[in-house]
């Protein structure tokens, strides 16, 4: 890719390696940072291999163009193509590509009718076989043999040849504007140089575009900030009637009107909180409760009129606080029910039931006597609030 | 000439060679894209995804029930709000609202995150994630990736983002048994799909990633916090987007979720569901099968809480009443309850109580058995009745729910209503029957008063051990309505027990009865209400409670 000046052919692979037993008889040395003639006097083997080859290459064009002056801008135009690309030219297979670059050049200028001439040239004057011919062309040794058959139905091959010498017969080859060609070159390169670099940078940029942005992309996707908020108890939406084991035995439920609550001591008690006698404009928040067994308390009440959503309940009784699962039906209807186990030793000192939002501000908090020391009254009739089974809190703004 | 030289010769030959053959490929490849893409039909959405269930609501909107193979009801994109839309665009494909149907660029992030060993991230857009869930059979094979592609290519030139949207959302599922949002919404928050908010929305949104994980959702810690960091992730992408403002982002709070699976419910339900069902598919004129696939919405005239709070009075009564179970008491005796509440003139039922648990009978004791009428009857001695209640007081036996409609025609003074329990049938949103009432003048005023009067006469004031329920209630004393206990038998060989109160607002009548296992396996055969407590008293007691939670007068 890069034809500029940074990248040296190493020696050894040029001089050497590449050649094998391949080599010619010329030997040419490798091209020195494409500037050797920087060095005055000691001509760079692109200059000792320009002077050598250009009579024949010149008589080709010549024999090619059949014009004196065509041939002649033919073959300096095909040199300085090779001095553009020389360091790419395969050192032991240098007359092959110089010719083929003539070769493609004829071809270009004259689109039609130039390939029959060239083989003839190259058969009957350059004396070229029929493979290398074909290679030349980049057609099959079939399409050559037939254009030489062809050929040679109008004229024998004999008397192309006897025309080709007498054609040439007095040829003097010009001299060499070796200068005019190394000018043209560097700048052919130079110019190649920059196309190259253009068209890498088309075809590269879009992907690159793209897999930045997708990159970018990728990195939205990435961890969300961790969440520096309290972590929310369990807050559980239920539909109206359903049914929540609390604790073995006990079962809450909510309805529209009110929270319900069942245990294996009494079938079914109910707070309402739709029948006017709480105040939801203010905060509070209720609590109810029995012994389950010798350790544990159930306890569970009604919050209602508060400023935000519950997202956390704690319940602090005897140096233990208790985190309380709470249900809401859904929609916000502005009041909820919390349940909590707490064990049995704490009910001696204050207990304190807190309500929580997402944030951590406190929404209410209820300070109380130990509720369970309260009986509860088994066998409450549903409807009928039995006195002393709801603890009527007073309630603190936060 | 060695090898390698012929080959370097020849090497642009070879070069234009293969770049022929290369183009040539690429053409037919291309050529048979196009003619796939124009072959390729796009298929009718599978019969697995186009049932629906019937959802049942009571009067207020609260969820009932509901019938059907699958969990999924349709609503039109219109009651969607528009955040929900945009969360779950942000949380599966953000270029949807401007893609072709497929997205080259998810797909290569896709397998870049696959190769590279990152979170896996899906690679199909929303078009083809609904091709794939409704319009194809759930094979997985690489000619079905490529014949969806196709699908959705098509899919999305020929119709509108938004009508493939409201597919996707109709069709996708979110765990817990439920497709689509209208069903997921329910199961998760308790609210219709238009009812969503931004949180919930979102959460909904996460969901959809890998719904049998997050189906579990608020009962387990892991997957709720797990949740939770994708439901911060998709609203980030919303505000990124300007679907939310910063504000909302900022007021944003991860919602609370019903569990899964959700507690039971009183077996009560299903008794409503029943009568619904079958009122409705009649009054639809399709089969009670083809109402439970067909995605309609039954808004019923019953009262869910009253409902639930007399299932509740009644079970505590017979536990009180029968020692336990209801099934207790001598001889295997069975104390069945049926309270049937109708309002009248109009004939909408609020309130039918007719067994305390299905999964044992499902046979409803309100709506289709025959209670001995005995004295309940008596008030109409003497009035001529017409139209629907003609040849009432020929009857032995009738139903609970015939004779609270006999008597909400007298408290209505003399306009019968066909008791109805389906006010309105909808769906996906449209109203396609509304319930109209069927009134019929039965008896004239007189009549009417003539009745009202018998029945607060002597004899039906109830038992002497519980004094009469309406005693104290000046607005039946002195309006068109009354309570009155009568029953068949008496003493202790009561057989049955009726209570009926009545006013304009409300006709409310329970029946008790009782019986016994038969000869046979599996018959029954009446028996004798046990005496203790009172069976009177038992039921004037239940008919006042329920009186006073349906808030009356």
């Amino acid at each position: 890719m890069n034809t500029g000046t940074g990248i040296h052919r190493p020696v050894v692979r040029v001089g050497a390696h590449r050649r094998g037993t391949a080599a010619r008889d010329v030997r040419y040395l490798p091209l020195r940072s494409g500037s050797a003639s920087q060095v005055p006097g000691v001509p760079s083997d692109f200059e000792v291999y320009a002077r050598d080859v250009w009579p024949r290459l010149v008589a080709t064009a010549r024999l090619l163009t059949e014009d004196r002056r065509a041939g002649e801008e033919l073959a300096r135009r095909t040199l300085v193509r090779v001095c553009a690309r020389w360091r790419r030219i395969p050192r032991n297979d240098v007359d092959f590509h110089v010719r083929r670059c003539l070769v493609r050049g004829h071809v270009r200028a004259r689109r039609l009718g130039g390939r029959r001439r060239v083989v003839l040239v190259l058969r009957y004057w350059s004396g070229l076989g029929e493979p290398e011919i074909a290679q030349m062309l980049g057609c099959s040794v079939g399409a050559v043999r037939a254009l030489l058959r062809r050929a040679a139905k109008d004229v024998a091959p004999e008397d192309r040849r006897a025309g080709f010498t007498t054609l040439m017969a007095g040829f003097v080859p010009p001299a060499v504007p070796l200068d005019d060609i190394r000018r043209d070159g560097a700048l052919r390169r130079r110019r190649r140089a920059g196309v190259v670099a253009a068209g890498c940078a088309l075809l590269l940029a879009p992907p690159a575009v793209l897999a930045s942005g997708s990159l970018t992309g990728g990195d939205a996707t990435g961890a969300a900030e961790a969440p520096d908020r309290a972590v929310p108890g369990p807050v559980r939406i239920v539909a109206p009637g359903e049914r929540v084991a609390a604790a073995p035995g006990v079962e809450v439920w909510l309805t529209a009107d009110g929270h319900h609550w069942s245990s294996t001591q009494a079938p079914t008690r109910f707070r309402p909180v739709s029948d006017g006698n709480l105040d939801h404009g203010r905060p509070g928040i209720s609590v109810q409760g029995e012994q389950l067994d010798e350790e544990t308390y159930f306890q569970t009440g009604v919050f209602y009129g508060l400023d935000g959503d519950a997202a956390r309940i704690e319940i602090r009784t005897g140096g233990r606080t208790v985190t309380a699962d709470v249900l809401t039906l859904a929609g916000s209807p502005g009041w909820g029910v919390w349940y909590a186990k707490t064990p049995v030793g704490g009910v001696g000192g204050g207990q304190v039931v807190t309500v929580y939002d997402a944030g951590g501000e406190v929404l209410v908090r209820s300070e109380l006597g130990p509720a369970v020391e309260r009986a509860v009254p088994v066998g409450s009739v549903r409807g009928g609030t039995a006195p002393g089974e709801t603890v009527p809190v007073g309630a603190w703004r936060s | 000439m060695p090898f390698r030289v012929r080959l370097r010769r020849n090497r642009g030959r070879w070069l234009r060679r293969l770049f022929i053959a290369f183009v040539a490929f690429l053409a037919v490849v291309c050529g048979a894209a196009v003619v796939a893409y124009k072959l390729t039909v796009i298929p009718e959405p599978h019969p697995e995804t186009v049932v629906q269930s019937t959802v049942f609501v009571d009067a207020e909107g609260s969820y009932l029930g509901r019938r059907g193979p699958v969990d999924r009801q349709e609503v039109p994109l219109s009651q969607v709000p528009r955040h929900v839309q945009d969360a779950v665009i942000a949380a599966e494909n953000r270029s949807f609202r401007t893609d072709t149907g497929v997205s080259p660029r998810a797909i290569a992030r896709a397998a870049w995150a696959t190769v590279s060993g990152g979170a896996p991230q899906g690679g199909s857009t929303i078009t083809q994630q609904y091709v794939k869930n409704a319009l194809l059979s759930p094979e997985r094979s690489l000619s079905r990736k490529a014949r969806e592609a196709l699908i959705a290519i098509k899919l999305d030139r020929t119709r509108d983002k938004d009508e493939i949207l409201e597919g996707y959302l109709n069709t996708v599922y979110f765990g817990r048994g439920a497709a689509g949002v209208q069903a997921a919404a329910r199961n998760y928050f308790d609210v219709a799909a238009k009812d969503l908010t931004v949180s919930q929305g979102a959460a909904l949104a996460s969901i959809v990633n890998i719904p049998s994980y997050y189906e579990k959702a608020g009962s387990d810690p892991k997957v709720t916090a797990k949740l939770r960091h994708r439901w911060e992730w998709v609203l980030d992408a919303m505000e990124a987007g300007g679907s939310i403002t910063a504000g909302q982002r900022a007021e944003a709070r991860f919602p609370a979720f019903r569990f899964y699976p959700p507690g039971g419910t009183e077996g009560q339900r299903q008794y409503l569901i029943d009568v619904a069902a079958k009122e409705a598919a009649d009054r639809l004129g399709i089969t009670e099968d083809q109402l439970a696939r067909g995605g309609y919405t039954v808004h019923t005239t019953f009262d869910l809480a009253l409902q639930d709070a007399t299932a509740e009075s009644a079970k505590e009564r017979t536990k009180g009443g029968s020692g336990g179970g209801g099934s207790g008491g001598k001889g295997g005796v069975r104390v069945h309850t049926a309270v049937v509440g109708v309002e009248p003139g109009d004939g909408a039922v609020r309130v039918l109580y007719g067994g305390a648990d299905y999964a044992r009978q499902p046979f409803n004791d309100a709506v289709s058995g025959a209670v001995e009428a005995g004295s309940v009857l008596d008030p109409f001695a003497g009035v001529r009745l017409g139209g629907p209640l003609r040849g009432l007081r020929d009857v032995a036996a009738p139903t609970p729910l015939r004779l609270a409609s006999a008597y909400a025609a007298v408290a209505a003074e003399g306009v019968h209503a066909t008791p109805h329990t389906v006010a309105r049938i909808t769906r996906e949103g449209r109203t396609v029957h509304t319930a109209r009432p069927e009134t019929r003048r039965v008896l004239d005023e007189k009549g009417a008063f003539v009745v009202t009067a018998q029945a607060k006469g002597p004899g039906f004031e109830g038992s002497s051990e519980a004094g009469s329920p309406g005693v104290d209630r000046a607005g039946v004393r002195d309006g068109g309505g009354a309570f009155l206990t009568a029953g068949a038998g008496g003493g202790i060989t009561r057989r049955t027990v009726w209570s009926v109160g009545y006013d304009s607002r409300l006709t409310l009548a329970v029946a008790l009865f009782a019986d016994r296992p038969g000869a046979k396996k599996g018959t029954t055969v009446p028996a004798q209400l046990p005496n203790d407590p009172s069976p009177a008293g038992s039921a004037e007691e239940l008919t006042r409670q329920i009186w006073d939670l349906a808030g009356g007068s």
